[in-house]
Formats: structure tokens, sequence, C-alpha cells
């Protein structure tokens, strides 16, 4: 099993972020290879969220297209319909995860994107509070 | 508590009614598996999510498509972080 090793200055103040790369989950297109393109987020690792969530902006900037129509329920808002996108999350050490991800307002400066329990269905996180370490095993 | 304020465009709108009004029908073809739609045309029921989604890159290539789950009762994604902003 590999590992991504995450270490943090004060990981109880800013929480478990990661920089990550985004691209599309297409793996071919009609056939073709699909374009590599891809742009570096930050992400935060979100236990909350039982899906990831992109900033509101940024399938378009890629140039993804929505993949289904989703309802979420948010701290304030119930069914809310929403547009979900097929990506591909390229973590450091060049992990990749094809998931799902919801596009919605992120209002907060410095985090483009929410990992959700989808993604940590795919490995073994592992929170070392004591060391300001999160180590995510695929 | 606020109720289905939206931040979608209308693109799948005419998919994502299509598949209200059929969701009885889908339940008797593929119950738990993930439907393919474009437009108000069904292109198979797929084990997996991404089976249909990569399926559906191949037929239709990089354009809006519906991959959804067909269960008899929606089950909305649940996104409790203070940081999402609705």
């Amino acid at each position: 099993m590999a590992a991504v090793s995450l270490k943090y200055p004060d990981l109880q103040a800013d929480g478990a972020t990661v920089e990550v790369r985004l691209a599309t989950a297409a793996k071919t297109i009609k056939g073709k290879p699909a374009s590599g393109r891809s742009v570096p987020l930050t992400a935060l690792i979100d236990t909350g969220a039982s899906t990831t969530v992109l900033k509101l902006g940024i399938p378009s900037f890629l140039g993804i297209r929505p993949a289904n129509r989703a309802y979420v329920n948010t701290a304030s808002t119930q069914g809310m319909p929403c547009h979900e996108f097929a990506i591909s999350l390229i973590l450091p050490q060049g992990f990749k995860v094809r998931t799902t991800a919801v596009e919605l307002p992120l209002h907060t400066q410095g985090i483009d994107c929410l990992i959700g329990r989808d993604v940590l269905a795919q490995c073994v996180m592992t929170y070392v509070g004591s060391e300001n370490q999160v180590i995510l095993s695929f | 508590m606020k109720t289905r304020k939206s931040v979608t465009s209308k693109v799948l709108e005419v998919e994502g009614r299509f598949f209200e009004t059929n969701r009885d029908r889908f339940m008797k073809e593929g119950a738990g598996k993930f439907v393919l739609i474009k437009g108000r045309k069904v292109y198979g029921f797929f084990e997996t999510k991404f089976d249909a989604i990569d399926a559906a890159y191949e037929r239709f290539g990089n354009v809006p498509f519906f991959v959804h789950k067909v269960t008899e009762i929606e089950e909305p994604l649940q996104v409790v972080s203070y940081l999402v902003g609705v």
C-alpha cells in the first residue's frame, strides 16, 4: 500500500489541506485520449462532506461539462439542485483518484476544493494530531 | 431552513425531468444501476457510475450528459462544511 504523508505547522488550527491537480475524469473521448490539461488547487480534507466539492467556476475554467444533476443538503439549505462533474484528483506523488464532485460556492480565500468521503472511501486516512500529520494510504 | 435555492444553470434540466417522470419504469429496468440519459433518450443501464461515464464520453464526447443512480427515493448529498456559501 503506497502512502501520501502530509505534515502541517498547526493541523488543528488550519485543517488538513493538500495541494492537488484537477483534470477531467475522461480517459478517452470518442476514441481519442483525453487532453491532459490540469490545474493546481488547494483542497481541504473535509469528513463532513459526503462528496467532493469544487468551487463555483472551476469546472468551466477547465472545460469540464456536467455529468449529472444532483441534490445537496447543506447547513442552511435542503435539496438544492447542483451539477455534478466527473473529475480526476491528482494528489502529491502522483496518486490519481477518479470521482465525481459537485460545484458549489465556497466562501473562503485559498480553498478551491473540499475532498469528501467519496475520496476517503478509496483510501485509509490516518490523522496523527499529536504530530500535525495526516497520512493517506492507497 | 431554505429549500431548493439553485446554483445551477438550466443545463441537464430536460434530462432531470425525464428521469423523474420515468423513475418508476427505470426502477423496473435497472434498480440500483446507473442510467445514462441524453435528451429524452436512455442509452443504457450500467453497474457502476464510471462505467456509465466512460460510455458517455465515448459516445457523446465532452458535452453535458446525465448519469444518475436509479433509486426509488432521491437521497441528497450531504455537505455540512461552514465553508460552503449556500
